[in-house]
């Protein structure tokens, strides 16, 4: 078993951010403060997560988002306050967090088939020297039948599209039976046209999971997802998707010139339409 | 010729030994680049050497000597990587010059008989102890027990670590075992062809099946198969240099040419067979 690695005593504040819910949100941060050596990342971060929402985490470029569903999974271990995913720590919470993570990280000539990407969420349920059992099998062919990559199941991933992967991965996630879904800018490498159907599987997914969505694709995102938050080190928004510009310019520094100016491709439209 | 060259027992001695290491190199080999650790093996075999000179200062066994270095080097940069982060690839210079610097240092203080320089650098396969074919059958199969039992932990953690942290695996543990697994057969390696050439047999082999293959099982195997080519071929082209031409040419060097001249003719092929 994994050894909790906390550095800091979780902090034993009581008191939510919101009133108690009536159930075990799926996610719960509080107050979680993270720094890279002196370099402050997160600020006092509280967030409550309902099991079901379909949250966009929005934010600028090094507004600390990567971060934060580093945190969220259990990769990293913030230097104060709680994290529950679940009601438990994400580090005791194997199997119930998917993280899917920006593709751009891996070595495009590592020699692996797509099914057995896929097959890689099921570790979190398999016990050491045993072979895949008839569950896994189950699990997978049910994962890549919702992402429609059946026919891709003997395919080098190196070899695939920039969409193809992506769905390679979430299958991957969904494989491990996640209840939380946590993407990390998932259209970064798609084209907008196939952003609408991306969308729309996600969307079909999240009737029955929570999703965590990163991007900076604010337009695109208003139409699909339940709820927004706005990040920038701090929290400075989650509620309704219909975030008011003082969010956005609390969230961006300045104004929301500077937004459109960070992605010259995209401006919030009032319905979420892209204007180029 | 290869009649001729099997009725000595010296020479069937060193054929045993590079076939049996052609597995560690192979299977470990692939590893090495897929995870991209070609400058880590480099430093593993530089940090053995450091090792072998002070087995020689207090009377031991060459090999424990270098067994303990390059062990104990893979674990401390394992310990350590995350910290050091993007100071890996300067310590693994440091490590590689510390190891050649202490081997010479220790080598120069020995006492008495000062040991062939030569043969530890480029290998010595041809007056291997048969006791080494022992050592090196041991090696591989604790090779590949550990690979066999944790293939897919291991794939997991090459592939995508942070996806296989996530997952629940104690990646820390799994990196440690890799990096055992590359200094075991570093050591195993640098018999035949000596400390600065390891690296090549190491990376060359698996790079040659990885233009063949579609999936990491495979690449083992015909990394296996490509070492084992390059290795039996090197000593009967040494073999026939010295008896026909007279020419005593050191076998480590030539297996390392011939496997180069092997990467190039299947580049070459690759690409005429590929052509998209």
């Amino acid at each position: 078993m994994l050894a909790p690695m906390r550095r800091s005593p979780y902090n034993e504040r009581i008191s939510g951010p919101t009133e108690e819910p009536m159930t075990t949100p799926a996610l719960l941060l509080d107050g979680v403060t993270l720094s890279f050596g002196r370099h402050p990342v997160l600020e006092d971060v509280s967030l409550v997560v309902e099991e079901g929402e379909f949250l966009g985490l929005i934010g600028p470029n090094g507004a600390g988002k990567t971060a934060l569903l580093r945190v969220i999974t259990g990769i990293l271990t913030p230097d104060r306050g709680r994290v529950e995913v679940f009601g438990r720590a994400p580090q005791k919470a194997r199997g119930r967090v998917g993280y899917v993570p920006q593709y751009a990280r891996f070595e495009a000539d590592y020699p692996i088939r797509v099914r057995d990407v896929v097959f890689m969420g099921r570790l979190a349920h398999r016990r050491l020297l045993r072979p895949w059992s008839a569950e896994d099998h189950v699990q997978v062919d049910e994962a890549m039948r919702r992402m429609e990559i059946e026919s891709l199941a003997h395919r080098e991933v190196g070899h695939l599209s920039g969409g193809q992967l992506q769905r390679v991965l979430i299958a991957r996630a969904l494989a491990s039976q996640a209840r939380l879904l946590v993407l990390d800018e998932p259209t970064a490498s798609l084209d907008s046209q196939m952003d609408a159907r991306f969308y729309e599987q996600l969307r079909s997914l999240a009737k029955d999971m929570t999703i965590i969505l990163v991007s900076h694709d604010i337009g695109v995102l208003g139409q699909y997802v339940s709820s927004v938050a706005c990040l920038n080190r701090r929290l400075h928004y989650h509620g309704s998707k219909d975030v008011d510009r003082a969010a956005i310019a609390a969230t961006w520094g300045s104004d929301v010139d500077l937004l459109v100016h960070d992605h010259p491709h995209r401006i919030i439209g009032e319905h979420g339409e892209e204007c180029l | 010729m290869i009649a001729e060259a099997l009725q000595f027992e010296f020479f069937r001695r060193a054929l045993a030994a590079a076939l049996l290491a052609s597995v560690a190199c192979g299977v470990v080999g692939s590893y090495v680049v897929v995870k991209r650790m070609a400058s880590i093996s480099g430093g593993l075999s530089h940090a053995a050497f450091g090792g072998v000179g002070l087995a020689y200062l207090l009377g031991l066994d060459p090999g424990i000597g270098a067994t303990v270095f390059a062990v104990g080097s893979g674990l401390g940069l394992s310990a350590w990587r995350r910290r050091l982060g993007a100071g890996m690839d300067t310590s693994i210079a440091m490590l590689w010059a510390a190891g050649m610097a202490l081997g010479i240092v220790f080598l120069s203080f020995a006492p008495g008989y000062v040991p062939d320089l030569m043969s530890y650098l480029f290998g010595s396969i041809l007056f291997v102890p048969s006791e080494y074919l022992w050592t090196v059958l041991a090696l591989d199969l604790v090779i590949l027990f550990a690979v066999i039992a944790g293939f897919r932990e291991l794939e997991a953690l090459c592939f995508d670590e942070e996806f296989a942290q996530v997952m629940g695996l104690s990646v820390g543990r799994l990196h440690a075992l890799l990096m055992v697994l590359v200094a075991l057969a570093v050591v195993t390696l640098i018999r035949i062809v000596g400390v600065i050439l390891v690296i090549a047999l190491l990376t060359v082999p698996a790079a040659i099946a990885r233009q063949w293959v579609s999936t990491l099982r495979r690449m083992m195997v015909v990394a296996t198969g490509v070492g084992a080519f390059c290795v039996t071929a090197g000593l009967f082209l040494a073999y026939a240099l010295s008896t026909r031409y007279g020419l005593e040419t050191p076998t480590g060097p030539l297996i390392i040419l011939l496997a180069l001249v092997a990467y190039g003719s299947s580049t070459l092929m690759h690409r005429l067979t590929h052509r998209e």
